[in-house]
């Protein structure tokens, strides 16, 4: 008991170390960047006098560590601080734009765990197959080829040229404002709100990208999964339990997978932390408004509240689910209990 | 609250969603006007603030303002809100109103509405204010001096004569757009006259008002059903699509009505196509060079000359720029008044060798190359490094993300620097100001402009700026910035190469896109779908 509790405490202390120190680390990074973040605000043409006043504003002519005393204080209030670039508390912000990459990235990470689990598995099962070789071209293509490439490859195929698949955007101008927004990610939304022709267009808005981002994550995830089922479908045990007259299937299964289900599972949570930390390309080309993009246009507006905002959000991310992964562990792998 | 069989139900139907049969893209309906181009620039929508390229764009078809350049001709200068004036001694401006102009809550539009909306650009401070400060206002003075008199007459009194074509150019700027008083003022917090509203909201009386701005997203527009001039088309929705390539995918498709941020390559491809309408008009934009006089080489005025004789203008416009730029190497652009069209330079290389020998260079010299690493520029550069080797000059190219570099060059650190310039104001000032108005060269110096930004003090040139703003004559005001054009390009260290041509492509059954000279002169109001 007193082991769990000191276990408990480590993880808690860990947790407020680590977001600091991402803070930390951010803000020196974008406010050593040579780019003066009142030219974003005002642009190049604000009289000087407006300059001072906005830099005075900003708290810019405070040495480096008392603008960041200053600031964790702020947050520690719940208060981000105002994005440049779009005018609104960040944390409204985020909520805005974190939904859309939130929906994205599970829909995503769902399509390439179930298909790309299976797809390593039976790799596995026959190494050196024609089957095996088709699964890891497939997972070099979608190691080796720029995700921009496919994105826009999947536009001009499914959306140009066979007329499957709607256009960039998260929705139909039609279906503008039509749902009420209570969680933010559209097909939920539109669930919610049982606006089934609100739900089509959102899935079919939403399948492009996230297949696009999902067989990327199949590939990686199929080939980790292939290789962790070789390791263990070679081990002794594995023999024995064949040797022992069980089945293909509860070998396969029961024992071979079972063990791989811990390291496959740290494997799942990186591609999705991964995922949820927006992407950027994709997000750029499907013209979907998600963290991703807007991390991207704040920092090369060293629009830092906003920056500093979204960089926390990934890093609390990162942190939830090592610790989700760590409870995991937990229930997989009996001799962690 | 959402629960687990929801979420679940969910990641079913998502995986699924490639095997379902996709409706057809839903295309915009008649009364919808979709616009694809990149609004990553927009952060604010009060027009007494907005000074970026889609923002500004946006509020101009939002809200009047009292004056505008013709939109056909528009070295003349035509009332918009204002049905005419009357000038005293080139400091007392009495504007009449027109009637009829309806804000988009239903209230007409008076003279209270014109001077509260003038003043409150001065009061808040923002950036565009100095168009309106450089005629002496400030927030002391402003609410006696810019006063309605009577519901329709508007009187501006300013702290000294001025050129009147010079002020009434001005006021034709986004910041002198007539925004609704009691609207702004219902909605203002600590003392911001409406600003934090008014950034996401509108109050104008323009033929579109603000339905929803949602950043790095859409700005969708709705008809303003009380303009006096109805839009042609209900909707506008301006969609942020910062790639080429999805816009004209959306194009194709007919997701995309217009397209404005294409490239040079794929307009090239649609100029053929039938199926397609490529829409051109020149911008007040240009690419210019700045060689920093702090420099001991760019001193000497032959080693400019040799840069302006060295660079094969006509090569980079065809080869890099194809119809997106043209030569410009004078500080007018093409469009605005007292534009002179001459070109002075061009690539003659013995001749810049020459001129590096009398200088004392014959052997060249080396210096840092400051640019933004996006095309065009960054192709710009390369070329205009293999000029520059011809003749001796060596550079290093330091690429950097563009306001890193911009950030440099406004510190006067940059030793030659290439950016973007683009009017600000519907006024030859507003250029001649920038190129050649440099009273005072030291590093604390109140007026930065590019002058001052490559220290160069232009002596004699720099005294003639703000004389011109005062001649009441039309004619010989002209004639001066005529002057002045000629005069700079001989002897400063700022070579113009480039001006921009805004391009938009539309499918063949749009009508109606008019792009104007400035950055925010484009309007949505005729265009219409067949």
């Amino acid at each position: 008991m007193l082991a769990r509790l000191k276990t408990l405490a480590a993880v808690a202390a860990s947790v407020p170390i680590t977001i600091v120190g991402l803070l930390l680390v951010t803000f020196v990074i974008g406010r050593v960047v040579p780019t003066d973040p009142v030219l974003s605000i005002l642009g190049d043409r604000a009289p000087q006098e407006v300059v001072e006043r906005t830099r005075i504003a900003l708290g810019l002519d405070q040495p480096l560590y008392v603008q960041f005393v200053h600031y964790v204080g702020q947050m520690l209030k719940g208060d981000f601080g105002t994005s440049v670039m779009t005018s609104n508390p960040v944390a409204r912000d985020i909520a805005t734009y974190f939904p859309a990459t939130f929906e994205l990235a599970t829909a995503a990470i769902l399509i390439a765990t179930l298909i790309g689990v299976p797809l390593g598995v039976s790799a596995a099962l026959r190494q050196g197959s024609l089957w095996d070789q088709i699964v890891r071209f497939m997972s070099l293509i979608g190691h080796a080829m720029p995700i921009f490439v496919l994105g826009l490859l999947s536009l001009v195929l499914f959306y140009a040229k066979l007329g499957w698949a709607p256009g960039p955007g998260r929705q139909s101008i039609v279906f503008q404002d039509a749902v009420d927004v209570r969680t933010g990610m559209l097909s939920i939304d539109a669930m919610l709100a049982r606006d089934w022709p609100a739900l089509s267009d959102a899935l079919a808005h939403l399948a492009q990208p996230a297949g696009v981002l999902a067989f990327f994550a199949m590939a990686y995830i199929a080939r980790m999964t292939r290789a962790f089922m070789l390791a263990e479908l070679g081990a002794e045990y594995v023999t024995t339990a064949r040797a022992a007259g069980l089945s293909e299937s509860r070998v396969v299964w029961n024992h071979a997978f079972a063990n791989v289900r811990v390291p496959l599972l740290t494997v799942l949570m990186l591609t999705y932390a991964g995922l949820l930390e927006g992407a950027v390309l994709t997000e750029t080309i499907f013209a979907w408004p998600g963290l991703g993009q807007y991390l991207t246009v704040s920092l090369l507006n060293s629009d830092m509240n906003a920056v500093l905002g979204a960089t926390l959000v990934i890093g609390l991310i990162y942190v939830g689910l090592n610790l989700a992964s760590d409870a995991l562990y937990r229930l997989l792998d009996p001799r962690i209990r | 609250m959402l629960t687990r069989r929801q979420l679940i139900g969910t990641a079913g139907a998502t995986a699924a969603s490639p095997l379902l049969v996709l409706p057809a893209s839903a295309q915009a309906p008649k009364d919808t006007i979709v616009v694809g181009m990149s609004i990553g620039d927009m952060i604010t929508l009060d027009p007494g603030e907005s000074f970026e390229v889609s923002g500004s764009e946006v509020t101009n078809n939002i809200y009047d303002r009292l004056v505008r350049p013709n939109p056909t001709d528009p070295t003349k200068l035509e009332g918009v809100v204002a049905a005419s004036w009357q000038v005293v001694d080139n400091k007392v401006f009495t504007f009449k109103l027109k009637q009829g102009y309806t804000f988009s809550s239903g209230k007409p539009l008076t003279a209270e509405d014109a001077a509260f909306s003038l003043q409150r650009a001065i009061l808040l401070g923002k950036t565009p204010v100095f168009i309106l400060n450089q005629f002496g206002f400030n927030k002391e003075n402003v609410t006696k001096l810019i006063r309605a008199t009577a519901p329709d007459t508007l009187v501006i009194e300013l702290p000294e004569a001025t050129s009147p074509t010079f002020f009434l150019n001005c006021l034709s700027a986004n910041v002198g757009s007539v925004v609704e008083k009691a609207v702004a003022l219902a909605n203002a917090k600590d003392g911001d006259y409406g600003n934090a509203w008014l950034k996401q909201n509108s109050a104008g009386s323009g033929p579109y008002q603000l339905r929803a701005w949602r950043p790095n997203d859409s700005v969708t527009l709705e008809e303003n059903p009380h303009a006096i001039h109805k839009p042609k088309t209900r909707r506008i929705i301006v969609r942020h699509m910062p790639e080429p390539s999805p816009q004209a995918l959306g194009l194709e498709k007919g997701d995309v009505d217009v397209a404005r941020g294409l490239s040079a390559d794929l307009i090239e491809k649609m100029k053929g196509d039938k199926n397609y309408k490529v829409i051109t008009s020149p911008r007040a934009s240009a690419l210019v060079l700045g060689l920093s006089q702090k420099v001991a080489p760019w001193q000497k005025n032959e080693v400019r000359l040799a840069v302006k004789n060295a660079i094969d203008y006509e090569g980079i416009a065809k080869n890099i720029l194809k119809s997106t730029y043209f030569v410009r190497e004078v500080h007018q652009p093409i469009g605005f008044p007292g534009a002179v069209t001459d070109v002075p330079y061009s690539r003659r290389v013995d001749e810049a060798r020459a001129l590096m020998k009398a200088a004392g260079y014959e052997k060249g010299f080396e210096v840092a190359f400051d640019y933004s690493n996006a095309y065009p520029v960054n192709d710009i550069a390369q070329a205009l490094q293999a000029n520059l080797a011809e003749i001796g000059i060596k550079l290093k190219m330091t690429p950097a993300e563009s306001r890193q570099a911009l950030t440099k060059f406004r510190a006067r650190n940059s030793e030659l620097y290439m950016g973007v310039w683009a009017g600000d104001f519907f006024d030859p000032h507003t250029n001649t100001e920038w190129f050649l108005y440099n009273p005072d060269n030291s590093d604390t110096s109140k007026a930065r402009t590019f002058a001052w930004r490559v220290s160069w003090d232009p002596g004699e040139l720099s005294k003639q700026v703000v004389p011109a703003t005062k001649e009441a004559d039309a004619a010989k005001r002209i004639k001066m910035y005529e002057d002045m054009q000629r005069a700079e390009v001989k002897v400063s260290p700022t070579v113009h190469l480039f001006q921009q041509v805004q391009i938009a492509v539309t499918k063949a059954n749009i009508s109606g896109v008019n792009m104007g000279l400035l950055y925010d002169a484009t309007r949505y109001d005729s265009i219409v779908k067949s």
